[in-house]
């Protein structure tokens, strides 16, 4: 009786740390870190003593994730300069995709969601918010390599350049004075003027924040899930769960795949879209 | 995992920007100007053919009215000619009939002149056979008183103004 407690104590115990230790290596996973784990030779990333600016401690020690924002700009230019032969009247091979996704964000999201004018001027930012996004969010898939779109500070970043270009943009084409009251919608009573002012000044900002989550909660849920599909295996400690374990493992892997390019897209239509809305007011 | 870092923010600001200028000068921008040619280029051509077919077809209107405008030409010509021929052939044969029609009354008033001179020759001859005849009737017929009595009375009935 007392032997079988213990017993049932212990591999409770055993249990739970192991549930434990799956939850850290997930967590350890996805989080950023100041090593990048290559198999046998945990690289040590450069630390750097944090300094403080407006009350906030900034740490510019470089991390995991800044390595693999590093490495996706890299690919991306990379991918320009020695894919795409500038030569060539007629873009051939993989240059043809890359002009043909150029010409996309150019037509069906600049223009589509700016006009005409706008659009060819915002499609270089709205094409690197693209391709950037895209290889970040893809690096993740690829082994040794972690996706830095899932460090909510990196997906910050990037809408705060929206925010900015919002902001920036539509203050030098309305005006200032003119540009923060045409957030109000037109035909709205006076009395309420300045509760809607408030309240279209909070969704802005929502707005922008919702832009960060979505790439964030979209990146980091993929990887948490395949992590939790391969982590089974070493709950449960039977080897008759791993062809589940890795059937669901590759479906949220091409899932992954899919969501990669959907959030790249979604990022990129919701910045021109703000933008445009920033720069031609509604009246 | 939600923990603000304000050094992730600015490093992702810097690599961000960094791409983007890269981006922008080296690859982008002749990119989209080289896609804005070639689509420039497109649209010319593709009005340039426009207008060129636009071109042909009135030169194709031109020339098939040109065409029925000779068409019609050669079928006036050719009726005008054909008009002239049969007024010339009226003519021919209207003269040709005066001609022969002109000939035969010529002919005719030949064959009655013809005609007439061998009756009034004809006239004579008999008149001189019956005077012949007449004679030999009258000689044998008559007596020396007889003839005597007839030459009385022809003298008788010439005038006077023989006598002198």
């Amino acid at each position: 009786m007392m032997i079988s407690e213990t017993t049932v104590a212990a591999v409770a115990d055993t249990l739970s740390k192991q549930e434990e230790t799956v939850g850290g290596w997930i967590s350890h996973h996805i989080q950023n870190s100041s090593e990048w784990h290559l198999p046998g030779l945990p690289l040590h990333l450069p630390h750097f003593k944090p300094f403080h600016i407006l009350g906030m401690e900034v740490d510019l020690s470089i991390t995991n994730h800044t390595v693999m924002l590093w490495i996706a700009g890299i690919i991306v230019i990379s991918l320009f300069v020695f894919f795409y032969d500038r030569r060539k009247k007629v873009p051939t091979g993989f240059g043809a995709i890359l002009e043909m996704l150029v010409v996309f964000v150019r037509d069906e999201i600049a223009i589509a969601n700016m006009g005409e004018k706008e659009g060819h001027r915002f499609t270089p930012l709205l094409v690197s918010f693209f391709f950037f996004i895209l290889i970040a969010n893809l690096m993740g898939l690829v082994p040794l390599f972690s996706t830095s779109t899932s460090n909510i500070n990196v997906t910050a970043a990037l809408a705060l350049v929206t925010f900015g270009a919002t902001q920036i943009y539509g203050i030098k084409q309305n005006g200032f004075i003119k540009y923060y009251t045409s957030l109000v919608p037109h035909g709205v009573p006076l009395l309420l003027w300045p509760l809607m002012f408030v309240i279209e000044i909070m969704g802005l900002i929502a707005k922008h924040v919702a832009l960060t989550i979505r790439l964030f909660a979209n990146m980091i849920a993929g990887h948490i899930v395949l992590f939790a599909f391969i982590g089974l295996i070493i709950i449960f400690k039977s080897f008759l769960v791993a062809p589940v374990s890795v059937g669901f493992g590759i479906f949220v892997y091409f899932l992954e795949i899919l969501v990669a390019f959907i959030q790249a897209y979604i990022f990129t239509v919701l910045s021109a879209l703000f933008i445009g809305m920033s720069v031609n007011p509604e009246h | 995992m939600l923990n603000l870092e304000p050094g992730m923010i600015l490093w992702t600001w810097i690599t961000f920007f960094i791409v983007l200028i890269i981006l922008s000068k080296v690859a982008l921008k002749p990119m989209l100007t080289a896609i804005k040619n070639r689509e420039d280029g497109i649209r010319e051509d593709l009005e340039k053919a426009r207008q060129q077919r636009e071109e042909a077809e009135a030169l194709l209107q031109k020339h098939q009215e040109m065409l029925a405008g000779a068409e019609e030409e050669a079928r006036k010509l050719l009726k005008e000619n054909q008009q002239m021929a049969e007024k010339a052939r009226q003519e021919l044969i209207e003269k040709a009939r005066q001609e022969s029609e002109k000939l035969l009354e010529r002919a005719k008033e030949e064959i009655d002149q013809q005609k007439e001179s061998a009756l009034a020759s004809l006239k004579a001859e008999v008149a001189d056979l019956a005077v012949g005849a007449a004679e030999k009737i009258i000689l044998q017929t008559l007596d020396k008183d007889k003839q005597k009595a007839i030459v009385e009375e022809y003298i008788k009935t010439m005038p006077k103004s023989v006598n002198n």
